[in-house]
């Protein structure tokens, strides 16, 4: 995102806060889509999720949290999101947690279909599913949010509780791998997707 | 930069893919009519992207989508309302500290009005059993039987009458026919125990309101309740009990188990004592998590967050009431005066606040005369408990 746009962002979500109705409708409508995206890969339970999306306006509005000008409205949607989340998973006893923060973080891919007229492609791109199917769960979210969201590397790394340089390192850990698996214009592209 | 890298730096690109909009679409209609030479490119990567790595993203349908935007704006608005409470009751602490200092009544009688702020709802449903003065039960919304204050009986295990108080007889309707909805209504300082035509027992506590068929026809049995009551469901399998409130839903195998949902209280408390019941929100969508209990646990639904939390407990503690005991342990005086003040239908008022935050541990026994009861609180507590009239008192 363009920073006179994230720009514009605080200056909505600066009204939102002072009480402004029509303020919270334009957040809720440009973000509740990806928000619930991202939302429902942490998370099947969609009514913890909608309560979870309700308690990041809600608390922000009624403690007055001071959102830090670095960090910026997209970005802090998806930490609040995140963070309500999994206190709400671990809140309710029920739900097998490991220790280690981990949760499932799953991209599925629409059925496969064939695609006769490509056949060399078509094996690669199996094998891409594959390797991310492989991929940490992290590295999944990674993915997500560069394909969904207008995040930075650095906010990217902030919410997955990773230093920037790692993040760095991961993506080119990634990149590396797979350039040396596929040569293809197409998973060049998707490649620069990972750019660090 | 060329236009791969243009395109990956856009995050608009991706956007478009995966959450596109009609802007969206304007958008990019407008920068590949800028730049035709990239058209094609853009175009192609777009339908190959979709084509094999779009990975599917859950969508949220429209109408949840307005309905989390209403619960969220309703939720901003109780927010304006609580701060402006909050405005009023830092105003209002400030004029107490000056009453206080200058008179000691002037102060109370701020305290008076606050304390009629609190049970708002109840103000707002007239047919909230409160406010009547004798039980009641009214059979399908015609018949009006009045019954006496205290404690009453109910039985409709025999197929061709009700029993009410062991003696007088009330005719059901013929079986085949659609059985009478009762609405049995008990207000504060009176107890019900009734028997369903299942045989299954419920003990209801004073200030609740359960409505009940003549006999159970349906595939499940239902019953609804306001307030707090103690249930003893016989076990039919093929027949699941269903103990609906305003907010959550309990179905029930065969099993004993307490269920205390006051409209002015902010907590359902459901606890188990024996059996298995599952819970789950009323008006819960397909997808909702249902909350099974096990015997010694109790499931508190916090209504304003709509958060579930599953503590053990001493579940003897929340039936005690069926006998006519009350048992309290770490329990705030606030707490206890409230279920007092149902039990005996009167009122308090602390001349303190504060002083409804001590803790009570130990057992009531308030089957004995009301001042009893006071005297020995008093003495526990240290405070005294001041009768202004027949149906107020003051705990100083």
């Amino acid at each position: 995102m363009k920073s006179t746009e994230k720009e514009y962002w605080q200056l909505v979500w600066d009204k939102f806060r002072d009480g402004d109705r029509e303020a919270f409708k334009t957040i809720y409508s440009e973000f509740i889509d990806v928000l619930f995206a991202y939302g429902s890969k942490i998370t099947s339970n969609n009514c913890l999720l909608e309560d979870a999306i309700q308690d990041v306006f809600v608390d922000v509005y009624s403690y007055g949290k001071k959102l830090n000008h670095p960090e910026y409205l997209e970005y802090y949607l998806f930490k609040t999101l995140k963070n309500n989340i999994i206190r709400k998973l671990k809140e309710s006893r029920r739900f097998d947690y490991s220790e280690n923060n981990e949760f499932l973080f799953e991209l599925k891919f629409p059925i496969e279909e064939s695609y006769s007229d490509e056949p060399l492609l078509e094996k690669q791109i199996l094998l891409l599913k594959e390797e991310i199917k492989n991929l940490d769960s992290r590295k999944r979210e990674l993915l997500f949010l560069k394909f969904n969201s207008g995040l930075t590397y650095t906010e990217m790394g902030l919410l997955l509780d990773l230093k920037p340089d790692t993040v760095k390192k991961q993506v080119q850990r990634i990149l590396k791998y797979f350039r040396e698996r596929f040569q293809n214009k197409f998973f060049e592209f998707f490649l620069l997707c990972f750019k660090a | 930069m060329d236009i791969y890298q243009r395109l990956t730096e856009n995050p608009l690109f991706f956007k478009w893919i995966f959450h596109p909009t009609e802007e969206l679409n304007a958008y990019w209609g407008a920068y590949l009519e800028q730049n035709p030479e990239d058209t094609d490119t853009v175009l192609e990567f777009k339908s190959k992207f979709e084509k094999h790595l779009k990975f599917t993203n859950k969508k949220f349908d429209e109408n949840s989508k307005k309905r989390l935007a209403h619960r969220i704006i309703k939720q901003l608005e109780a927010v304006d309302q609580k701060k402006k409470r909050t405005l009023f009751f830092r105003n209002t602490m400030k004029y107490a500290a000056v009453a206080i200092l200058f008179f000691s009544i002037g102060s109370s009688l701020v305290y008076l009005y606050m304390d009629s702020r609190q049970p708002e709802i109840v103000v707002e449903n007239p047919a909230l059993p409160a406010h009547a003065q004798a039980p009641v039960l009214i059979i399908d919304d015609k018949q009006q039987i009045q019954l006496k204050p205290g404690e009453s009986e109910l039985d409709y295990s025999n197929s061709e009458e009700i029993i009410v108080n062991h003696e007088e007889l009330l005719k059901k309707k013929f079986q085949g026919e659609t059985p009478e909805m009762n609405t049995l209504i008990i207000p504060y300082g009176s107890r019900s125990i009734i028997t369903l035509s299942d045989g299954s027992r419920v003990w209801l506590n004073a200030g609740s309101r359960l409505i009940y068929p003549s006999a159970f026809v349906d595939k499940r049995r239902e019953v609804f309740l306001v307030g707090e009551a103690f249930f003893e469901v016989v076990k039919y399998e093929k027949q699941p009990f269903l103990v609906k409130t305003a907010d959550i839903e309990i179905k029930v195998l065969g099993t004993r188990f307490n269920v205390s949902a006051y409209p002015e209280d902010y907590s359902v408390q459901t606890a188990l004592a024996e059996g298995s019941v599952e819970l789950s929100r009323s008006n819960a969508g397909l997808l909702d998590k249902k909350i099974k209990l096990s015997p010694g646990e109790l499931a508190y639904f916090n209504k304003k967050s709509k958060e579930t939390g599953i503590y053990n407990v001493d579940v003897e503690y929340y039936s005690l009431w069926t006998q006519g005991l009350f048992s309290f342990s770490n329990t705030d005086l606030s707490r206890i005066i409230r279920k007092l003040e149902r039990f005996y239908n009167i009122r308090f008022q602390f001349d303190d606040p504060l002083k409804g935050s001590i803790q009570i541990t130990g057992k009531l026994d308030v089957t004995k005369e009301k001042d009893e009861v006071f005297e020995y609180l008093s003495n526990l507590t240290g405070l005294d408990f001041v009768k202004l009239n027949a149906n107020n008192y003051v705990i100083k």
